[in-house]
């Protein structure tokens, strides 16, 4: 019966972050989503099909708590492990004293010594994942992975083919930062690119190599997942930008491209007319 | 021994009752609290991404396994065009006299057959060692039962489509991983066939066990068994992808950037770190593409590819499984010819790309 339970629960846990903050989108690629979703209601529809077969659990656990009249012959262990962890998360939610209550019922009522046997580690693990998942809220993947997988001067490709023929015959202003890379590594010359607008949405990263008061506004591509994302973004030049700004803050920069050397070689750079804070876009990968 | 996992339990709850890790800025100065965050942070979205990513893929393969496992089949057999299909596959593969088998019977043409079975009975390799002890019960040789068991997690349709999902068609790998695999297995088995006796590869139970087979009566309906078979597997899979995952994503945050470079391009201590990570992590074939995505950035192509070979052949996981039915030298001789042939297929990706 437990297995159903946790079964049904991780197929709600991942249709609970599909609906919680910016959902799914925040972790893979964006097509993948329906696939997921069929998925997780699959294994909920399947643990209540389980749950409504195994007639033998209700019976008992009812006839036991008719006949006996305690709480605690009524439900296996790991069943008084999950209702202790609602008192928790009632007591967070709502007063203390429920957690005060739960902490009395695992003193006086409940034996736990089962979950050590058998399965119970295996339990034991999931329901843990699944705490940590339902109470932790996730912040996002940050410039700290960026710094650990960028990698200076190799070209990251752009994996939807659509990107750089889309370009073509629109404003570089609505250019954003995918169609930027997706252009520039088709062609690399520079001078093609030199005074052309820029107006880019993308979070700040520093990466070692570049000198002070340079740094670069950027995006996480994937391929599939949040697991393969590597950071790619554009120059720019801003002298004393951090009094303003802080890495991993999103921004928005309009400006014009010019040509700086700086590392023994000309770089392609932003001069900034206006930098401004934004608020963290839904679709934050490109794909 | 009850109060101690009791007191556990309390600092537990306590732990949760706090939450969100308010400690933390207590404990360190703002700024290292701040980076701390900014890691866990990293950590979390990494471990939850592969776990959400590998999810249906491994629902897709369970629910595979759970169909052929229970008596669902039994159901469209009754109609009879797919009962002469069925029945012709059968044949080929299992068993009965046919014109069809009498082509197949060559020792050789045996062993392909069997390293292919995995795309008729696509189960996972968990779910792939009753398989073969039914198999071996049916008179299938252990040399021919162990070629299935290494090729049949690679070669299946699950494992190929979550591949190709996670490295596209124009990398190396999903070619490299299905070629090796197929090569690897069948070369394997060969070795293995080349002794003579091959019952002495079975432990004394098992071999009495086969030896007194008994007609199993399947009075449990299909759709409970389906539905038992389904959650068994589930239960056992997903804290062992939990556990991978977790080592993933930790490995990829809290390891420096100059350690995982300076590991991920030597092109040989790249492909042991890889092939110890997949003996130790034990991931199911059908999910283990997007653990190795996590590596992909920082790896060698090579390494990755070898970690994908060696994973589904042989892991902690597998060979507990497989200790009740084969003698272990058999298992230390399987498990050395796949770690050489995973770690050659690697260095020769290493050196030539």
């Amino acid at each position: 019966m437990i297995n159903f339970i946790l079964i049904g629960l991780f197929g709600i846990y991942i249709l609970f972050i599909q609906i919680n903050g910016n959902g799914l989108q925040s972790y893979l690629n964006s097509k993948y989503i329906p696939f997921v979703i069929i998925m997780s209601w699959s294994a909920v529809v399947i643990s209540i099909i389980g749950l409504t077969i195994n007639r033998k659990f209700r019976l008992q656990n009812f006839t036991n708590l008719l006949k006996t009249n305690k709480l605690t012959d009524a439900f296996n262990d790991i069943e008084k492990f999950i209702i202790l962890i609602a008192f928790v998360i009632l007591g967070k939610l709502f007063s203390p004293i429920f957690f005060l209550f739960g902490i009395f019922l695992l003193f006086t009522r409940f034996d736990l010594e089962s979950i050590t046997k058998k399965n119970g580690w295996k339990h034991l693990f999931i329901i843990v994942f699944l705490i940590f998942g339902f109470l932790v809220p996730s912040s996002g993947i940050s410039s700290f992975t960026a710094l650990q997988r960028f990698q200076p001067g190799k070209n990251v490709q752009i994996f939807s083919e659509k990107t750089i023929a889309d370009s073509f015959g629109r404003s570089t202003n609505d250019y954003t930062i995918g169609d930027w890379i997706a252009s520039l590594n088709f062609n690399t010359d520079s001078t093609f690119y030199i005074a052309k607008d820029v107006d880019v949405i993308g979070f700040i990263f520093k990466p070692d190599i570049l000198p002070k008061d340079y740094f670069m506004v950027s995006r996480f591509v994937i391929r599939c997942c949040a697991a393969d994302a590597t950071p790619v973004g554009l120059i720019v030049k801003f002298k004393g930008w951090e009094e303003n700004f802080e890495e991993n803050d999103w921004i928005r920069v309009e400006g014009k491209f010019i040509e700086e050397n700086f590392n023994n070689q000309n770089n392609l750079v932003i001069e900034p007319k206006h930098v401004f804070k934004v608020e963290k876009p839904v679709d934050i990968f490109i794909y | 021994m009850k109060i101690l996992i009791k007191t556990i339990l309390i600092l537990f709850l306590i732990l949760l009752f706090l939450g969100n890790f308010p400690i933390l800025e207590s404990f360190f100065s703002i700024e290292t609290a701040k980076e701390i965050n900014l890691k866990l942070g990293d950590f979390i979205t990494t471990f939850r991404s592969i776990i959400i990513q590998a999810f249906p893929f491994l629902m897709a393969g369970v629910f595979i396994s759970a169909i052929v496992d229970s008596n669902l089949f039994s159901l469209l057999y009754k109609t009879k065009l797919i009962k002469f299909g069925i029945n012709s596959l059968h044949s080929i593969f299992l068993g009965s006299p046919t014109i069809l088998q009498k082509i197949f019977q060559s020792r050789f043409v045996r062993y392909i057959k069997f390293s292919l079975l995995g795309f008729l009975i696509p189960v996972c390799e968990c779910g792939n060692v009753p398989v073969a002890r039914s198999l071996m019960q049916k008179g299938v040789r252990p040399s021919e039962t162990v070629t299935f068991l290494l090729a049949a997690p690679i070669l299946n349709p699950i494992t190929i489509f979550s591949t190709y999902e996670a490295f596209g068609a124009s990398s190396i790998i999903l070619p490299a991983r299905l070629i090796a695999g197929f090569v690897i297995a069948n070369a394997i088995g060969m070795i293995m066939g080349a002794i003579k006796n091959e019952e002495k590869f079975l432990t004394i139970d098992f071999f009495y066990k086969i030896c007194n087979v008994k007609n199993h009566s399947h009075n449990v309906l299909p759709l409970s068994r389906f539905i038992n078979v389904f959650k068994n597997e589930l239960i056992n899979i997903i804290p062992i992808l939990l556990i991978g995952s977790l080592i993933a994503s930790a490995s990829q945050i809290f390891i420096p950037r100059d350690i995982i470079v300076a590991i991920g391009t030597n092109p040989v201590l790249s492909i042991l770190a890889m092939l110890l990570l997949a003996f130790t992590i034990s991931v199911c074939s059908s999910t283990d593409a997007f653990i190795a995505l996590a590596y992909s950035k920082t790896f060698a192509v090579g390494s990755i590819t070898s970690f994908l070979i060696f994973g589904p052949m042989i892991d902690i996981k597998i060979l507990t499984l497989l200790k009740s039915s084969f003698k272990l030298w058999v298992l230390a001789l399987v498990s050395f010819f796949a770690f050489i042939g995973a770690f050659l297929t690697g260095l020769i990706l290493n050196i030539f790309l």
